[in-house]
């Protein structure tokens, strides 16, 4: 796509300088680096330092390891959780060595790293200069999962505010902080903290084993794997909701893209309109899976299209597979080791 | 194989050519009496590498290190010191099972042992035998079985033996062996201390941190003799140990990992006409705590205590047929922070046969059948014989089915266990070649091995690791060994073995080598006696392991070699004072991915006896 569109824009550009023989054209100037305009992939690894991959904007091509490629004889640290933006870095979120890496978003150049403070930290967000991030702490409490607030100037965590429940998926809306007050299975609220007051300001209730989360609007889309809940943020009361019948076991992966929603239920993708009365009754699409493990381990719609990926055994290289809104396959790769999240550089 | 690898070779040859004379330093002493007497009894076809407590005090107190320079045995270390774990003939962790004193003392919890947690000081013999043991030693002999004995000896004998040994990374290693024995009773008793700094370089000028280590071992050994026909024995020990669990970059969590295990036997023998019967009683205690974090109290533990109540009945028809039966009933109670209280019952009787048909031919044979309502048990079998085709050559064969039971883990760990699993079941066979003259012992085994229904955990649909019964293996594989010991001049004496294993384990879903099993493995020992002086020189060849399923990485093998010296100033040999430098050709090395093992350091020592 990348390559069309410069086509397309050199195509303008010779016709206007043809035609008008005018020397102000400008073409909008692109930023520099190897992995802007595609799909960072994060891989989470098993034994040794997780990775990112990085597929090219017209799903024509993938290319793994690429800190690694750039970064000679660094690499980003055990279990690479996911990856969060601000206008020139990624973030990527290792949880199995407290680390988080600053990268220049485009060329993949290391820039920093945040690497104290941090006890397994999940999933972040950035909003004005600061990034939030979720951690669980000890593993067998709930009690002290906090969300570390970090200046991104120096990397340094500036404070750290205990939720008191558990804590994961973070997302910024409207000027909040919503954060998943549930991990691993367990939990059932969204807690919202203010960036401003630095203070967790209330907890919305929703339905239990709370696996994914929304925002869309005014409204919030709470995703267990027995139940889809529509709640009015102005009210924080569920306007909708659906209980999955049998057909519908493991609902996961909860994502709303261009007013449909969709998710994941085996190794099967499904879609509605948000104004949803009953659930689906045929999947959008299916894939094979060699095991019956590692099924969907990263799910995400973009740009009219569904990529999701299959972790195999966890001990090998996993699969990325990309199709259209209608559920035809555009394309497969092999990422790195179980591949776990899509995050779009644009 | 590399340069350094022809070099050791080269170097070998030399030495070997220099020389020229034997005795043994691997033999098993007249006057004791073993717990585990099947060993000797009941391996018609295999062969059995045995180690004497002077090779021991050649190593490192840990198992691991002990076994890992003269077996084939692969260790996948997660550091120095850290957890270990074997894998035998290209078998799985819990697929080698660890015998001691004849009780199985895998854990309960995981089916494993950690060989880093097994202190050999309080041992007087360890013998390690490729391929199956089920029918004798029940779940996990599959790859293979390690067996850790304490001998009880009833000769006049008063002898205190002290050990202090100091090294790099401040590891600090203290022995103190005490025999006092008499014609009617015999004690044994062993203390240990063995500690670590263990903060040693790695190869990109990081610093093992947090690796540091102690552990505590207590073993007593007491027989007392009633008559020529009744011998009492209670063996006892306790092993308490605390690691750090060392750290791959600085900002990981700190965490530590504490053991507790308590291993106790009386063991009652009495012999009436041709009737030899032994009531063993052992308790088994096994307990961990993890701390995720060190710097908080918050800890997850496990704990299973393991009864076992035995008979073994061997009687003698004749001067060439021995029967032998042995009942067994092990109860277990375990629970943890991730495992409900459980408890279960293996009852199972074993009946073995052997035959002397005449000098050159023997062979036996052993059924097993285990009672529970855990798991479905299979009928287990083994069968054996050894022809000796001419005073220099001997035919060797054996053929077993055996298993390895679902652990506590599999069946019982919190929302994840999965009451349904089988056992791991093995049906194996090989051919052994021995060869021996004069001062010269050599040894080729051909063997297969087909594993079925092997447990692994993977995550399931619903992001939960749960166990199944999964993967179906097959393995091909050669062991080759060779002794030679030669007296040289009357003071000067040479001693070497060697031992070489080619390993082929193939999943049979994907057809490849499973990750963690080397092609090639490959040990030697050279020790050489010269008046006081006594030079020696080990070393292993790890060939390169894969570590994904898929062959995408792997790490590279590696040559690792240690040389030492020991000198015995006083002509009565009462003491003795040694340096060692491990790791001499400095390589870089690791068994786990980025794991890290040290390079070149150093070890002195004095051993007194008084």
């Amino acid at each position: 796509m990348k390559n069309t569109k410069l086509f397309i824009l050199g195509l303008a550009g010779s016709f206007l300088l043809n035609s008008c023989s005018n020397d102000d054209d400008t073409l909008p100037e692109l930023p520099d680096g190897d992995y802007r305009e595609g799909v960072l992939i994060s891989n989470e690894g098993s034994q040794s330092a997780g990775t990112v991959s990085f597929l090219d904007a017209a799903n024509t091509s993938i290319e793994n390891n690429i800190f690694e490629t750039v970064n000679a004889n660094m690499d980003l640290g055990k279990f690479v959780q996911s990856v969060f933006f601000d206008a020139e870095n990624a973030y990527i979120i290792s949880n199995g060595s407290n680390l988080i890496t600053v990268v220049d978003r485009y060329t993949f150049e290391f820039k920093g790293q945040v690497d104290s403070g941090l006890n397994i930290p999940l999933f972040g967000t950035t909003l004005n200069g600061k990034a939030y991030v979720s951690n669980v702490a000890d593993f067998g409490t709930s009690d002290d999962d906090f969300i570390a607030v970090i200046n991104l100037e120096t990397l340094e965590i500036e404070e750290t505010v205990v939720a008191g429940t558990y804590l994961s998926e973070v997302k910024e809306a409207n000027g909040l902080i919503y954060v998943e007050g549930a991990a691993y299975g367990t939990g059932n609220s969204i807690e919202v903290f203010d960036p401003a007051s630095g203070t967790f300001i209330k907890s919305i209730p929703t339905n239990s084993a709370l696996n994914s989360f929304e925002i869309n609007g005014n409204n919030l889309f709470a995703l267990s794997s027995a139940e889809l809940e529509q709640i009015d943020l102005s009210s924080d009361a569920v306007v909708s909701e659906i209980q999955f019948s049998e057909n519908l076991t493991g609902a996961k992966n909860l994502d709303i893209e261009n007013g449909s929603i969709y998710f994941t239920s085996g190794t099967s993708v499904y879609q509605l309109n948000q104004d949803f009365t009953e659930e689906p009754t045929e999947a959008l699409l299916s894939y094979e899976s060699t095991s019956d493990f590692g099924q969907m381990y990263g799910f995400e719609v973009e740009n009219g299209f569904i990529y999701l990926s299959d972790a195999g055994d966890f001990a090998s290289d996993g699969t990325v597979r990309i199709y259209t809104l209608s559920g035809d396959l555009v394309n497969e790769f092999t990422a790195g080791v179980a591949p776990n999240g899509f995050y779009f550089n644009d | 194989m590399n340069k350094n690898l022809y070099l050791l070779f080269a170097l070998i040859f030399c030495v070997c050519n220099a020389a020229t004379a034997q005795t043994d330093s691997i033999n098993w002493l007249d006057e004791v009496r073993l717990s585990d007497v099947k060993l000797k009894k009941f391996s018609t076809g295999q062969h059995i590498i045995e180690l004497s407590d002077s090779l021991l005090q050649k190593n490192q107190p840990q198992l691991t290190d002990v076994l890992n320079f003269t077996t084939p045995i692969f260790f996948k270390e997660n550091g120095r010191g850290m957890v270990s774990s074997p894998s035998f003939r290209g078998t799985t962790a819990a697929q080698t099972a660890v015998i001691w004193n004849g009780i199985n003392i895998n854990s309960q919890l995981n089916g494993q042992v950690d060989f880093n947690t097994i202190n050999t000081t309080g041992y007087n013999e360890i013998s390690v035998r490729g391929g199956g043991g089920s029918v004798v030693y029940g779940t996990g002999a599959i790859g293979g079985s390690v067996h850790l004995n304490n001998s009880i000896s009833f000769k006049n004998k008063n002898e205190h033996n002290l050990l202090l040994q100091y090294g790099s990374f401040n590891t600090i290693d203290t022995r103190y062996n005490f025999k006092l024995s008499k014609r009617k009773w015999s004690l044994n008793l062993a203390l240990s201390r063995n500690s670590s700094d263990n903060d040693y370089d790695f190869p990109n000028g990081a610093e093992n941190l947090n690796g540091e280590y102690f552990n505590n071992a207590v073993n007593i050994a007491l027989g007392y003799r009633f008559n020529s026909k009744n011998i009492l024995k209670i063996i006892s020990e306790i092993y308490d140990g605390e690691r750090h669990f060392s750290l791959i970059r600085p900002s990981e969590n700190r965490t530590k990992y504490q053991d507790l295990t308590t291993r106790n036997l009386l063991e009652w023998n009495s012999k009436f006409s041709e009737f030899d019967q032994t009531l063993s009683l052992a308790f088994i205690g096994e307990e961990y705590k993890y701390f995720p974090n060190i710097d908080s109290q918050n800890f997850s533990f496990g704990s299973a205590n393991n009864f076992i109540a035995k008979y073994d009945l061997d009687y003698k028809l004749n001067e060439e047929i021995l029967f032998n039966a042995v009942l067994q009933n092990t109860y277990t109670e375990g629970e943890g922070s991730n495992l409900d209280d459980n408890e279960r019952n293996i009852f199972s009787a074993a009946l073995l046969g052997k035959h002397y048909l005449n000098d050159d031919f023997q062979y036996e044979a052993g059924i097993r059948k285990e009672i529970t309502s855990n798991y479905k048990s299979p009928l287990l079998f083994s069968f054996g014989a050894l022809y000796k085709i001419t005073d220099f050559y001997s035919l060797k064969f054996n053929t077993s089915r055996n298993f390895r039971i679902p652990t506590y883990n599999d069946l019982y760990w919190a929302s994840a266990g999965n009451p349904e699993l089988n056992p791991e079941t093995s049906l194996q066979a090989e051919l052994g070649n021995q060869f021996s003259f004069n001062e010269f012992e050599a040894g080729l085994t051909l063997y297969y091995n087909d594993i079925r229904d092997m447990i692994r955990w993977l995550p399931g649909s619903d992001g939960v690791w749960r166990p199944g019964n999964e993967d179906e293996v097959h393995i091909y594989g050669m062991e080759s060994y060779f002794n030679w010991n030669k007296k040289i001049a009357k003071k000067s004496l040479l001693m070497t073995n060697a031992t070489y294993a080619y390993t082929f384990s193939r999943n049979t879903a994907t057809g490849r080598q499973l990750i963690y099993v080397p092609y090639h493995k490959l040990t030697g020992n050279i020790s050489f006696q010269y008046h006081r002086f006594k030079p020696f020189l080990q070393f292993i060849y790890n060939g390169s392991v894969y570590t994904r399923t898929d062959y995408s990485e792997n790490l590279p093998g590696y040559l690792l070699g240690n040389i030492g010296l020991a000198y015995t100033p006083d002509r009565e040999r009462k003491w003795e004072l040694g340096a060692r430098i491990n790791n001499i050709l400095n390589t870089d090395y690791q068994n786990v991915e980025d794991r890290w093992m040290p390079g070149i350091n150093y070890n002195f020592y004095i051993n007194l006896k008084f």
